[in-house]
């Protein structure tokens, strides 16, 4: 019985730390494990006790890469549990400010994580040899999202100016000028983007996900809406934990998510850029869905290497977002609206780069926070990673060990890892027995 | 910036013990006010290192390294002439394991290294959340200081 191990002893170009085993035995996958070994960082604990007003900066700091969906969940469920309203140029401008972390967390993942593996590169710095104009556009692009997220938010990592109620300083219409400049070449940019990658060769493979992601009535999902998926789930944030459930794996420091299935007890499930496609491409500006269908994609996408082409996508729908968001500011007079402490829960969701951030707090009635939960997108996305490598393992097991190595690596790529939310990873092993 | 200005750029974590020493290496140069020198503190993502050096012809970069040698040993390389070995400038504390020594060959492929590139490391001891910095750095900074005056000519 020919017995196989696929083995990567350090995966690359993935956000943390942490280690993957395949297991094949007779042919046959036999075991599939994500194991992230970062050591849990009791973010949920250390906000109990502090000030609602901490915990929009407090928890920017799990992730260097997506602050900004950090500060967005949290602020969202500190003023539902306050019962503020943030709305007109105040609410614009925190998606103009989500649009900047999307431009740069996608071009990042894109350009110097994700397209080496296309094009056949061990990392961005070969591919910069060969593509030195594509990488330069890459990082380009990149700073176009890391200028927006500097201008509102304060500074480009972290940023300091997201408060409960809005913001601490608003920028004036002039201010945000030399921004649409920037935007406009980065709309040509993006347009480009989405052309070159749709051209790379695509593993030949297909799962059948239920996909969940937010759903608005009007807007491409960023910070506001239902969460909805392709198999009926149609509910308020507030009903997140009535359907999904966090629970403890003994080979991994991340909490696996699982989502109650009509009739077949708990299932994995799919976030991010895929997810948010397939549910809600008719919310896409016109440019943005003439650019996916300009590439032969059509409103529905089961391939999750494509989801390169999907982020490209998502890079010109943000920026096209954030010029039409810049059009039409007006300076609001106050930069935030008051929000005063009382005991209250409130449930946050908001639509990271890698998929839906769920906050919640238990506030008493001098605003301290009580209880805290956060659920990353990446912990969410653990089990639909394990489940898409043992379907696809199964279906290659005729490729050479070091191509379906490759594969597999890339495939855990296509979900853009963020490991230091989930907690952090990554080794993998491939076992052929 | 004037083509004959000197960029200085401090590269760290303040809240990474020892990680610091480059961002405050670049702290005392600035408040020397030295002439013709312009100093850069960049605290978080150095994906934009080659920007902040554009138009400038002399850079010094000053960061910390975890090499396991001794603490406090200063180190200088000519980047511009050859690859920084990368296991020196450990990139376990960046985003996508983009290091300083990443960073600086992506700018060498895209041909947008300055024509002089020296590179200061200081061996840090402590890179632990909170901590300050160790006695083995304190000590080696106004060394390191006045050496990167004595290698530019300002002292």
């Amino acid at each position: 019985m020919s017995a196989r191990t696929i083995k990567v002893d350090y995966l690359a170009r993935v956000e943390g730390e942490g280690a993957l085993h395949i297991k094949i035995k007779g042919g046959r996958v036999a075991g599939v494990q994500l194991q992230i070994w970062e050591p849990p960082r009791f973010f949920e604990a250390f906000l109990r006790g502090r000030y609602f007003t901490e915990a929009p900066d407090i928890t920017a700091r799990i992730c260097g890469i997506c602050p900004v969906a950090y500060q967005m969940s949290a602020v969202q469920a500190m003023e539902e549990a306050l019962k503020v309203k943030v709305e007109g140029p105040l609410r614009a401008l925190r998606r103009l400010l989500y649009c900047g972390e999307w431009i740069e967390s996608h071009a990042l993942h894109l350009f110097m994580l994700h397209a080496p593996d296309f094009l056949g590169y061990d990392d961005s710095l070969q591919m910069a040899q060969d593509h030195p104009d594509l990488v330069k556009m890459g990082l380009q692009l990149k700073k176009v999202g890391n200028e927006v997220v500097a201008l509102l938010g304060g500074r480009e990592i972290h940023p300091i100016n997201v408060r409960v109620g809005g913001f601490y300083r608003v920028p004036s219409q002039k201010e945000l000028a030399p921004l649409a400049e920037r935007l406009k070449w980065a709309r040509d940019a993006a347009r480009q983007t989405v052309a070159w990658v749709a051209g790379f060769p695509f593993p030949d493979y297909e799962a059948d996900y239920e996909f969940v992601a937010l759903r608005h009535p009007e807007e491409y999902p960023l910070n506001e809406g239902r969460l909805v998926s392709n198999r009926g789930l149609d509910i308020q944030v507030r009903d997140y934990e009535r359907h999904f459930q966090e629970e403890h794996v003994p080979y991994t420091h991340a909490l696996h998510s699982t989502l109650k299935t009509r009739g077949h007890g708990r299932g994995p499930y799919l976030v991010g850029p895929l997810a948010r496609y397939n549910l809600n491409f008719d919310r896409l500006s016109p440019l943005a869905r003439e650019a996916a269908q300009q590439t032969g994609l059509g409103p529905e996408c089961r391939n999750p290497f494509k989801s390169i082409i999907i982020r490209a996508v998502e890079i010109l729908y943000a920026v096209d977002e954030a010029l039409r968001l810049i059009e039409a500011y007006e300076m609001p007079a106050e930069p935030a609206v008051p929000a005063a402490p009382r005991a209250g829960v409130g449930y946050g969701c908001t639509e990271a780069p890698r998929g839906i951030l769920y906050h919640r707090y238990h506030l008493d009635e001098r605003g301290l926070i009580q209880e805290a939960k956060i659920v990353p997108p990446t912990s969410q996305n653990q089990m639909s990673m394990e489940s898409d490598l043992r379907q696809f393992v199964t279906g290659h097991l005729d490729l050479p060990q070091e191509q379906l190595t490759w594969q597999c690596e890339q495939m855990i790529r296509n979900y853009d890892p963020c490991i230091s939310c989930a907690t952090h990873f990554l080794n993998l092993h491939l076992d052929r027995e | 910036m004037d083509q004959d200005d000197i960029l200085i750029i401090g590269i760290g974590n303040i809240f990474r013990g020892d990680d610091a020493a480059g961002l405050v290496a670049a702290g005392r140069l600035r408040e020397m006010q030295l002439p013709g020198v312009k100093v850069l503190e960049i605290d978080g993502d150095i994906s934009s290192l080659a920007e902040g050096w554009q138009g400038a012809h002399r850079v010094v970069v000053i960061d910390a390294m975890a090499s396991r040698s001794q603490a406090g040993r200063i180190f200088r390389f000519e980047a511009h002439g050859e690859p920084l070995p990368r296991k020196l400038f450990a990139s376990c504390c960046t985003c996508h394991a983009f290091g300083l020594a990443e960073q600086i060959e992506i700018a060498r492929s895209l041909k947008q290294l300055p024509s002089s590139l020296i590179v200061y490391g200081l061996e840090g001891k402590d890179f632990m959340l909170g901590a300050g910095l160790s006695p083995e750095v304190q000590e080696a900074l106004p060394r390191l200081v006045e050496q990167i005056r004595r290698d530019l000519g300002l002292s």
